[in-house]
């Protein structure tokens, strides 16, 4: 017993360093693993309540920069209207019902941006108080941001497309070839496009757009263009690069998607997978 | 000796502060090199005493680790790797241990050891938690290329800069 306890006494920095080590293994592999990952650290209060300050701050010093934008993206909403005004409105008596208005956009800032792990994360300042739910798409002025992952009262966790487990359905402009789209771990302007049969006709320069299956984000929003493609040898597909359209590392302003049909429709494709 | 408690607690805290406030953010825009990042807090860790009992040098490790963890979205990898780090500490010190031995105040600081001393120490060091952070991060030996070059890069300009500190304030506990 005696020699036991010298043991342990002896070798107690071992089994410090176990215990501990083990805890962080078991946080990381649980963390990868399981989906409904508990650990969205930023969005909680204290953090970010802290990161928020910390923006603030940041935000203040960008200020010019951002105005300049969204005066940009005003301009751009005050020209739409226009077109739309000189349109008629018959769409409201119309018998075939458009899918683009069913889509509600709610405003929100970056508070905190990552695009340098293997899974990076965005967090923003509107949460459940404001509507935001989980599964909600998230876009920005010029494109794809990433999918809502879970919200507290004031804050949102955003899985961003730069993440290892995000896959977004995409088609070509052109062609309607759908497959879809993953990062390459690279860089955070470039992600890649995989189902494309070889017979497609396409070519370097081609816009890829979102395909509207997801019920996440509405159809034909545009992604980016094609930057590169090769087929590899054997393969029945193309190996596709795309340039993405907007710039993840210089994130600010995003706008979250609500998709007033989603439950509805989530329920239609349930039922027929228990078919 | 509470003087020595005492820095070090607030050696901790500072160099968290800057991790997560200053660190947290940079966004070293290299094509090809994403994966670039930025460790100071392990110094808090190094510049323990030497005499540091294991119990308080490994979970001050794990208590740094995870207060960083937080604030980067990523539980258990910075603080398994520091763990590791903390671990290896007393093996290396045995290792680097002058003629004679340590005293039962020593301390691990450029000031009581001189420049030479400290740079193998604290590049030995830096380098097994960088090394342990990205093997935990990519989690996959199928990128062993990938960590090796991330581990590289960061750990030269980490090693810079904490250099740079020890220069700059040349804590004397």
């Amino acid at each position: 017993m005696q020699n036991l306890l010298q043991l342990l006494f002896r070798f107690s920095n071992v089994f410090i360093f176990l215990f501990f080590e083990l805890i962080c293994i078991y946080m990381v592999v649980n963390y990868n693993h399981q989906q409904r990952n508990i650990f969205i650290q930023s969005a909680n209060r204290i953090t970010g309540g802290i990161t928020n300050q910390v923006d603030k701050l940041s935000g203040f010093l960008s200020l010019d920069n951002n105005n300049e934008k969204l005066a940009k993206e005003n301009a751009a909403l005050k020209k739409a209207l226009q077109v739309s005004q000189n349109q008629n409105n018959s769409w409201i008596n119309s018998d075939s019902r458009d899918t683009s208005y069913n889509f509600d956009y709610t405003p929100a800032k970056v508070i905190q941006n990552s695009i340098k792990r293997r899974n990076n994360y965005i967090t923003i300042n509107k949460g459940a108080l404001d509507g935001i739910q989980e599964g909600m798409g998230v876009i920005s002025r010029d494109g794809l941001v990433g999918i809502v992952k879970q919200t507290t009262n004031k804050f949102s966790s955003i899985i961003s497309i730069l993440h290892s487990q995000t896959r977004i359905s995409a088609k070509l402009q052109s062609s309607a070839f759908f497959g879809s789209i993953k990062w390459n771990f690279k860089n955070p302007r470039y992600v890649k496009l995989d189902a494309i049969p070889k017979h497609a006709q396409i070519e370097v320069g081609d816009t890829i757009v979102t395909s509207g299956f997801s019920n996440i984000f509405p159809e034909n929003l545009v992604i980016g263009v094609i930057n590169d493609l090769s087929i590899p040898s054997g393969s029945n597909f193309y190996d596709i690069d795309v340039q993405l359209n907007n710039e993840l590392d210089r994130l600010s302003y995003i706008y979250i998607i609500k998709n007033f049909n989603k439950a509805e429709l989530d329920s239609l494709s349930n039922n027929s997978f228990d078919e | 000796m509470n003087n020595i408690i005492i820095r070090n607690i607030i050696r901790f805290f500072f160099l968290l502060i800057i991790q997560i406030i200053l660190f947290n953010g940079i966004e070293l825009n290299v094509p090809e090199f994403t994966y670039l990042k930025v460790f100071v807090y392990p110094l808090a860790i190094l510049l323990l005493p030497v005499a540091t009992p294991s119990i308080v040098l490994i979970g001050s490790a794990f208590l740094l680790g995870t207060i960083v963890d937080a604030f980067y979205n990523s539980p258990g990898v910075h603080a398994g790797a520091l763990v590791f780090m903390a671990f290896c500490r007393p093996y290396i010190l045995k290792y680097l241990e002058p003629q004679g031995g340590f005293g039962v105040n020593a301390l691990t600081t450029k000031e009581q050891n001189g420049a030479a001393w400290f740079f193998l120490f604290s590049a030995i060091l830096l380098g097994l938690h960088v090394i342990s952070y990205f093997i935990l991060e990519i989690f996959s030996f199928k990128a062993a290329l990938d960590i090796f070059l991330s581990s590289l890069c960061s750990f030269i300009l980490s090693w810079i800069l904490i250099l740079i500190y020890i220069f700059l304030i040349n804590p004397k506990t």
